[in-house]
């Protein structure tokens, strides 16, 4: 009895393995149940199309935050060489990318409010200077005595003035302003 | 009398895609590393003057006064100043001891919601119809001094820097600040042709307005 059991039940088991074989033969489905990957492939390819349409050669980088929010410019100018960048987020100033002095409101902490070099930012700028003329006299070139200033767009004016002074007077004598491109003047900014 | 079909069906086995997968995912982070989405573009300013925006004659050229043009921005609109001319009278308007006002302007402004509402704003175009006059008169001057009140926000600087930088062409609307912007986009700007090098081809670039800005450093 136990036996006849069995052999009904294998044959079902059997019957059923069939039929589910015949109708993936008919949906064409492969045999060892895997994923079908060329759908999967033409939403990478299409993504790795996209990223390398949008791949940046500018030597210099620029990722926009609440904090670092580029004025919009109708400039046709792009970055064409690395240079040394001064950043003015709202939070802080850094030098390539090195944070170096602090803001808070609009204004650094300075022992002179009325004096327009920032002390902090012109000794780290001397450092800085010091290390270029020296990289340039050891591969014999001339010393680019080029600033890109990458300032946030709601920074004062008063802001501004002293870090190009203060820029000045470590040297640098031709200035930079990065902006994002492309921006249309509207009405309101 | 119908062919038999063949048992032996030719079996095209797939291309194993994997490796290119992995490939293709490796490059993926690499390339989102590089991407920038957002397009830096740069605005050159000349150095700074140091002190008041004043300009000593030249000495070679005593008989031609240079201009020493000065915008400022205030918190009430746009200030011109020269030491080398009156502009009350260049543009035949009321003396003014500072210079010549170019006030703000309310126009409507249609915000995210589709509402119209006033916006007072620099009149830019005001200004670039009184520094196109300067131009024609002065031909050969070429710096523009850039100062503003010491809280105002530095984006309008380079709004002002973007609309004074070059003529646009006769056929430009001027009505709204609209107007201009979409005569930049689409780069309409006067051109001059400028001749090669040893008789190279000459190539052509957009007029100047005032394209040399320096920023006045006020102590």
């Amino acid at each position: 009895m136990d036996s006849r059991k069995q052999q009904s039940i294998e044959a079902w088991l059997k019957q059923q393995a069939e039929d589910k074989s015949k109708k993936r033969r008919k949906k064409d489905l492969p045999d060892d149940g895997g994923v079908t990957l060329s759908s999967l492939m033409d939403a990478v390819t299409i993504i790795l199309i996209f990223l390398l349409m949008n791949f940046s050669t500018d030597p210099m980088k620029v990722t926009p935050h609440e904090k670092l929010q580029l004025p919009l410019s109708t400039t046709m100018l792009n970055a064409k060489e690395k240079t040394t960048t001064l950043t003015v987020a709202a939070d802080g100033i850094l030098v390539d990318d090195k944070p170096v002095v602090t803001i808070k409101n609009n204004q650094v902490d300075t022992s002179d409010a009325t004096s327009l070099t920032i002390p902090q930012l012109k000794d780290h700028l001397d450092q800085v200077v010091k290390e270029r003329k020296e990289l340039a006299a050891r591969l014999k070139q001339n010393f680019k005595d080029i600033i890109t200033i990458i300032a946030h767009g709601e920074t004062h004016y008063r802001l501004i003035n002293k870090v190009i002074y203060t820029a000045g007077q470590a040297s640098f004598t031709k200035f930079k302003f990065a902006v994002v491109k492309g921006g249309q003047l509207k009405q309101k900014i | 009398m119908a062919r038999k079909k063949s048992k032996f069906v030719e079996e095209v086995e797939d291309i194993n895609l994997i490796p290119i997968m992995n490939l293709v995912l490796c490059l993926i982070p690499l390339v989102l590393f590089k991407t920038q989405l957002v397009k830096i573009g740069m605005v050159n300013v000349s150095a700074p003057k140091v002190g008041p925006a004043s300009s000593k004659p030249q000495e070679e050229d005593k008989d031609k006064k240079p201009l020493g043009l000065t915008v400022a921005l205030g918190k009430d609109g746009f200030l011109l100043k020269a030491t080398g001319a009156d502009l009350a009278t260049v543009f035949g308007v009321q003396a003014d001891a500072n210079g010549v006002k170019i006030p703000m302007k309310t126009e409507d402004y249609s915000n995210k919601n589709g509402d119209v509402e006033k916006l007072t704003t620099y009149d830019y175009i005001e200004l670039y119809k009184k520094l196109l006059q300067l131009r024609e008169m002065y031909e050969d001057d070429k710096l523009l001094t850039l100062t503003a009140e010491p809280e105002l926000e530095f984006k309008y600087l380079i709004r002002t820097m973007d609309v004074v930088r070059y003529q646009f062409a006769d056929d430009v609307k001027m009505a709204s600040i609209a107007d201009l912007s979409e005569a930049a986009n689409n780069s309409k700007y006067k051109k001059v042709e400028e001749e090669g090098d040893e008789g190279g081809k000459s190539t052509s670039t957009y007029k100047p307005l005032w394209d040399q800005v320096t920023f006045a450093i006020v102590q």
